[in-house]
């Protein structure tokens, strides 16, 4: 069960319009490293996972990638406020514009809509962790290449403060790999899969279902 | 955790797990995105042109609002930051504490921002009014900040 709770993680308060800033920054909403992908990688992994306190914290980031995700529709609705149709054609909005005039829709900068192909939910509690460790990576990378390039302060300052998210995540799922090794032979971490071989199967005498 | 002595393995990957440590103050936290030192890492690209104090945005309100919502802002993320850590470190009695006190501030808070102005969760009409959408602003039009 989630409740709302009527603000944003961090305000977002951009004064000026720049259609072009919002089409590099919906990556964050819909791209591959995006943070609707993230909390949908997340909050899929959770359910199987073997330790529980590592479920609960994949069900706690997820959640504050929801938020996240929202702060970043934020940025993009406001962007694109008040838009003229001079600015739609200079500012190179134009072919979203055609399809979503200025409403949201989850897509990569370069125009690839949403896909879960982006995550994966494996099913093996140190292959998801694996991933999510990288995920995180994968978004600071994105967040580091929008701060290269946008330059007005109350853009940059949720970019900086997102970007600052990722590495305490990463550090999380970190911990949270550690914990599940404990759970595993030191010996063998792969001997076998503890999100379906649980309890280890019997050689004999199991019966079906 | 059991601070067990790390063993290093071959084939998977492995990060040491965060000792205890010092923390930021609310408003430091709150600014540099977490509220441990130890996991600031800011990037080149984003630090302020030389010269410059840097960016802050000032809220300020005649009615005590921005304010209000500021400390809102700055204790929610206190614990958005910390119940993490608690997630992978159950056992640390410091951290917990410090939960629960800021936890207990940021109900308080809530209430008082739904009793001056509008309830910003359901549970918030216990105090006040309705939960609806016809006061204050969405939060996605940059609202009272």
């Amino acid at each position: 069960m989630w409740t709302y709770e009527k603000r944003l993680q961090f305000p977002i308060s951009i004064s000026r319009t720049c259609p072009k800033t919002a089409r590099l920054i919906i990556s964050q909403y819909g791209g591959p490293d995006g943070e609707l992908s993230a909390s949908l990688r997340y909050l899929s992994q959770r359910y199987t996972m073997p330790v529980k306190s590592v479920g609960g914290l994949l069900t706690d980031i997820g959640t504050e990638e929801l938020a996240h995700m929202e702060m970043i529709c934020a940025m993009v609705y406001q962007l694109t406020k008040n838009l003229t149709p001079e600015q739609v054609k200079e500012e190179g909005f134009d072919a979203y514009y055609i399809d979503h005039t200025t409403g949201l829709w989850p897509q990569a900068a370069a125009g690839l809509p949403f896909s879960a192909v982006e995550f994966q939910s494996k099913g093996d509690a140190v292959t998801d962790l694996t991933e999510d460790l990288a995920a995180e990576q994968k978004a600071r990378v994105v967040y580091e290449n929008l701060l290269r390039v946008i330059k007005e302060p109350d853009v940059r300052e949720p970019l900086k403060f997102l970007r600052a998210r990722e590495i305490v995540h990463f550090q999380r799922f970190g911990e949270a790999l550690e914990r599940t090794k404990e759970t595993l032979s030191g010996k063998n971490f792969y001997y076998f899969n503890p999100e379906f071989d649980r309890p280890p199967v019997k050689a004999e005498g199991a019966a079906g279902c | 955790m059991k601070e067990k002595e790390a063993k290093l393995s071959l084939g998977i990957a492995s990060v040491p797990v965060q000792p205890w440590g010092e923390l930021y103050g609310l408003e430091t936290a709150f600014m540099q995105g977490t509220v441990f030192p130890d996991l600031d890492m800011p990037f080149f690209a984003a630090d302020p042109p030389p010269g410059t104090e840097g960016y802050r945005r000032k809220r300020t309100s005649e009615d005590g609002k921005a304010e209000l919502m500021q400390e809102i802002y700055e204790v929610s993320f206190l614990l958005d930051d910390l119940v993490l850590y608690l997630d992978t470190h159950p056992d640390d009695q410091t951290a917990f504490s410090i939960y629960q006190e800021n936890s207990r501030r940021r109900k308080e808070l809530k209430e008082t921002f739904a009793k001056r102005f509008y309830p910003l969760t359901r549970d918030c009409m216990a105090v006040c009014g309705e939960f609806g959408w016809k006061d204050g602003e969405p939060p996605w039009e940059g609202g009272c900040c």
